[in-house]
């Protein structure tokens, strides 16, 4: 009895899930990247009372316009390490993830008053990698998976930072990335194969 | 024992296929496109933003370069500080414009140089009027002036001296003929406008040379112009009644340049096709899809709209740096390569892949031929649609009613 149980397990991963859970996703990226922008204002008043020296003011605010991107990649790898690893991934745990990746701009606010830009977009961001990656660890018990989450979150914060002090190149080499990303995500949905209504990344 | 909710009907033998609505595909589709617009309408937006700071970088550049010239003289005067001066018999004032664009990392700005020929006659008596010697003064910013020649009176050199806004010689009038014939050359840069003076009784102006959009402006309209190609050439004549004095903004004739460049108009332009051409590709998937009788989930039509709108963000980062039509020639053929390959692997069949592809490529050539002929585009583009609809058509028309 315990081996039909196993075989007619309902289907989890369905195109359905996959259409509900992106636009979860792209909800919760909506909501936080608004509460990011309002960090932003809370920067430029913190710039204008002398607390953030500098031009740091302008790094720290294209790096919060990048909030959006990051949030939203980085859940939708999520459900691609969800689909692959088999490990279910709940709304809240999407949510709270998505929170960190939020504070991630107002901790380098708050560290940029004290050391310069760079030093503190690396201490953050590796603090950030990792609260994330030892969290898909927990949740998915599987090393791979966290080295994968590791990896792609570390990748997008270094093109951010490479976006941040190109300044007018920045166009030329985000719409670039943007391009491979379309690349990579079709390379995906190609790899994403349907097997008795349930999806199977092969 | 099983719980009660894992009793689940046996999965459907994988010969059977849920049938696909493709009226609420087709729905789901449209509402894609308008979702999809929104990515178009953000890339107008960011083009616009740059098109402005473009504007303000260009117009730094320009004032280091050189502001509008404005060419005031020659006039004869007592001395410097007199009110009254006598404007010459004749005057002839031919000015040669070399257009040049000025590169500061993505930016551009449009200057010229111009090279000024001026000659003309002052009558020997109204100039005793003034005394013995007279002062001739030329006016224009001399600190735009890269080359000076000096005065020439009846073969009689005499050098230019420089104040901020005018230059001036003064004329012995002893030994001199009865018409006092002067000529003298400078060259001058500046950027926006370059605008002559017709100060004498009688007056020719010419300016000619090459620039991608001169436009004629001032007191009167030039009597001849011609336009060939980039190089352009217009010539103005007046005469002064007696007694008649212009006031300062009177009698100015010249042209007017683009200091910007129109590179991020193009490309605003090319976006006002991506909703045709993101619905003309979805249909032709959507027309693979009924005639293989293989569905292809909307997801991979989602990715295909969002690469269709990523060529308009790759063509306005190229444009900055290439000219407009490498750039355009570069990031549709990454697009179509890009959705070639995938509706190659997604279909499992090289040909229709291919097709897609070339259906897109032709596309994006239509498209480019309607920026080029301005004049024609809505034309040329309504007899576009009405192929294109003849083809879908035919197309359908292979679609068995089962």
């Amino acid at each position: 009895m315990e081996e039909t149980n196993e075989l007619y397990r309902e289907p989890k991963y369905t195109m359905r899930w996959l259409g509900l859970q992106t636009l979860y996703v792209l909800g919760i990226s909506i909501v936080l990247a608004l509460i990011a922008s309002g960090l932003d204002g809370f920067a430029l008043g913190r710039q204008e009372s002398g607390l953030l020296p500098g031009n740091r003011y302008e790094y720290v605010s294209q790096s919060i316009t990048y909030c959006f991107a990051v949030i939203a990649i980085t859940s939708m790898s999520l459900m691609l390490i969800e689909v692959a690893f088999r490990k279910g991934i709940n709304y809240l745990q999407y949510g709270l993830i998505g929170c960190a990746l939020c504070l991630f701009n107002l901790l380098l606010l708050a560290m940029s008053e004290k050391m310069s830009f760079w030093i503190a977009y690396i201490v953050v961001s590796a603090m950030t990698i990792a609260l994330v990656s030892c969290f898909v660890m927990g949740l998915t018990k599987n090393i791979k998976a966290a080295i994968l989450s590791t990896i792609i979150l570390a990748v997008e914060y270094g093109l951010i930072i490479v976006l941040v002090y190109m300044g007018s190149m920045a166009l030329l080499i985000g719409s670039l990335s943007l391009f491979v990303l379309i690349a990579v995500a079709m390379y995906f949905t190609l790899k994403l194969k349907v097997e008795n209504e349930e999806l199977v990344l092969k | 024992m099983i719980p009660v909710n894992t009793i689940i009907p046996p999965p459907l033998p994988s010969e059977y296929r849920k049938p696909v609505s493709y009226g609420k595909k087709i729905f789901m589709m449209g509402l894609m496109c308008c979702v999809l617009m929104f990515g178009v309408l953000a890339i107008w937006l960011m083009s616009y933003s740059r098109e402005t700071s473009n504007k303000e970088v260009a117009v730094s550049i320009v004032n280091q370069w050189g502001k509008s010239v404005y060419i005031q003289g020659a006039t004869a005067k007592e001395n410097l500080d007199s009110a009254e001066w006598v404007r010459p018999q004749k005057f002839d004032c031919k000015a040669e414009v070399e257009t040049k664009s000025l590169h500061r990392s993505i930016y551009e700005a449009e200057v010229f140089t111009a090279n000024v020929n001026m000659s003309g006659t002052f009558d020997r008596d109204s100039l005793r009027a003034l005394g013995d010697t007279v002062v001739l003064e030329l006016g224009v910013i001399t600190k735009q002036i890269v080359k000076l020649n000096p005065l020439k009176i009846c073969e009689q050199e005499i050098l230019w001296h420089k104040s901020d806004y005018y230059l001036f010689a003064k004329v012995k009038l002893d030994e001199l003929p009865e018409t006092i014939e002067f000529s003298t050359y400078f060259e001058v840069r500046g950027s926006e406008a370059l605008f002559i003076k017709q100060i004498g009784e009688n007056s020719t102006v010419t300016i000619n040379g090459e620039a991608s959009n001169p436009s004629y402006n001032g007191y009167s309209l030039p009597i001849e112009r011609s336009l060939r190609g980039s190089r352009f050439s217009a010539k103005w004549e007046d005469s002064v009644p007696d007694g008649v004095i212009y006031t300062d903004e009177l009698g100015f004739v010249g042209t007017n340049f683009l200091v910007g460049v129109d590179r991020y108009q193009m490309v605003e332009r090319s976006m006002k096709y991506s909703f045709i051409i993101i619905i003309l590709t979805f249909i032709s998937v959507l027309f693979v899809e009924i005639m293989r009788k293989q569905p292809i989930p909307l997801l991979n039509y989602f990715l295909i709209g969002a690469a269709l709108i990523i060529f308009y963000s790759l063509l306005l980062s190229f444009v900055e740096l290439i000219p407009f039509g490498f750039s355009y020639l570069i990031a549709s053929a990454m697009t179509v390569v890009l959705i070639t390959g995938y509706m190659w692997k997604i279909l499992q069949s090289r040909k229709l892949g291919l097709s897609i592809g070339s259906v897109l490529s032709l596309m994006y050539l239509f498209c480019y031929i309607m920026l080029s002929i301005s004049t024609y585009a809505l034309l040329f583009g309504s007899v576009l649609l009405f192929f294109s609809l003849a083809a879908m058509m035919y197309a359908s028309l292979k679609i068995k009613n089962s």
